[in-house]
């Protein structure tokens, strides 16, 4: 959100505590297109976006006396934002196969037809397997077991620069061996 | 459905309302209406008979110190979270539990020279302190648990817990009004008891309650 959006939502948002249903329309259509690049860019174009976009703005208008004008408009939103998000990326996490071993690929695309998705899964089985031993260890505890830096640490025996270094050649490793095979593009 | 009948739908449902006032506001407000219910209540119980002495002891100064800070503190901690994006600082979370902390640490150190000497029995039961310090704190938290249930907390379990530790220590405050005893097992057992209670109640269950309080807003509200 620029400095101009928010100064225009901010506007459209108090008008909205008066009652006044242009603004309010005009506000919601707005902060659905925020809420939409901010899910994509932090999950991908999954099929559950449009269920976290209308679930922001329910929150939004029962929570919209909240937000005083005293206050900027910003944080107030991305606080609304951020909790329904973790909520659906729960909820949803909860439905797909998280608990499968790690020899079966963790779920990246959740919204591609069944066929795709299992190409993907083997894509990424196929990656993980380029990684070191370390490296695997550390990324399978970090993205899959949403274990913290501090935890991975803590069960390794490493410190927790290590484990940062790792993960994040690791990811290099990755990245490079999915771009070959068109992800990404 | 689709997003744009949801915008539509919520836009038909649009009602002017209220910004709530700012959370330094809803806690003195708060405080104000907290000290006046419990000085209505205290007064309908009756004040302790040695309350003009014990009042410049300094045990009985501790004790109101470190509850007057666990009840403040938790209640700005509760008003804050109640409201998204409202910065709440690492000491607003850490000063109630700080305060909690002093003044059981204070009540040990009460009981512990007795301890020692073999001068401690076990205290008679005092469910009536148990009771005062629900009644006098029973409206506080009340007033407390509609001012955070018209806000949106994201940190829904911290919220409550904050504002049942509002709420209790108004009541064990109330409680060193009216209660004359002051041997720290009686002390620890049954002024600083009832409030762990609370607070534990309301860490392991304060989600749910709050999950059908905010569903019978939801049900009201314009």
């Amino acid at each position: 959100m620029t400095p101009e959006q928010e100064h225009e939502l901010t506007l459209l948002m108090a008008a909205s505590q008066h009652g006044d249903r242009t603004a309010y329309e005009a506000l919601l259509q707005g902060l659905g297109h925020v809420v939409r690049l901010y899910v994509c860019r932090r999950v991908g174009a999954t099929a559950w976006v449009d269920d976290v976009v209308q679930d922001v703005l329910l929150s939004l208008h029962r929570a919209r006396q909240t937000w005083n004008p005293e206050r900027p408009f910003a944080p107030w939103f991305y606080a609304v934002l951020q909790s329904r998000m973790i909520d659906a990326i729960r909820r949803h996490r909860r439905t797909a196969t998280w608990e499968e071993p790690m020899d079966v690929v963790p779920p990246v695309v959740w919204s591609q037809s069944p066929e795709a998705e299992a190409i993907a899964r083997a894509d990424l089985a196929q990656a993980m397997r380029q990684l070191s031993p370390a490296q695997r260890v550390v990324i399978e505890r970090l993205r899959l077991m949403e274990m913290s830096v501090s935890d991975v640490a803590r069960e390794t025996g490493m410190s927790e620069a290590n484990v940062k270094v790792i993960a994040h050649r690791g990811y290099a490793v990755l990245r490079k061996f999915l771009a070959g095979l068109g992800y990404g593009n | 459905m689709a997003t744009k009948d949801v915008i539509d739908a919520l836009v038909r449902d649009l009602r002017p309302v209220s910004p709530l006032p700012l959370p330094p506001v809803r806690l003195w407000r708060w405080l104000m209406a907290s000290v006046a219910v419990g000085a209505a209540t205290v007064a309908m119980i009756g004040r302790r008979g040695d309350l003009a002495t014990a009042m410049f002891s300094q045990p009985f100064q501790a004790h109101i110190a470190f509850l007057v800070l666990a009840a403040v503190s938790s209640a700005a901690a509760a008003l804050a979270l109640a409201i998204p994006g409202e910065p709440v600082r690492g000491w607003h979370r850490a000063a109630p539990a700080v305060a909690l902390g002093a003044w059981l640490a204070w009540l040990a150190g009460e009981l512990m020279p007795l301890a020692a000497a073999g001068g401690t029995t076990w205290p008679a039961a005092g469910w009536g302190c148990v009771a005062k310090t629900f009644a006098i704190g029973a409206t506080p938290g009340l007033i407390l648990a509609i001012m955070v249930g018209r806000g949106a907390p994201s940190d829904v379990r911290a919220t409550v817990t904050f504002a049942a530790l509002a709420a209790a220590a108004v009541g064990a405050l109330g409680v060193e009004l009216t209660c004359p005893l002051n041997g720290p097992m009686h002390l620890l057992l049954w002024h600083a008891g009832p409030v762990m209670v609370i607070v534990l109640l309301a860490a392991l269950f304060g989600r749910a309650a709050y999950a059908a309080f905010a569903a019978r807003q939801a049900g009201r509200r314009p």
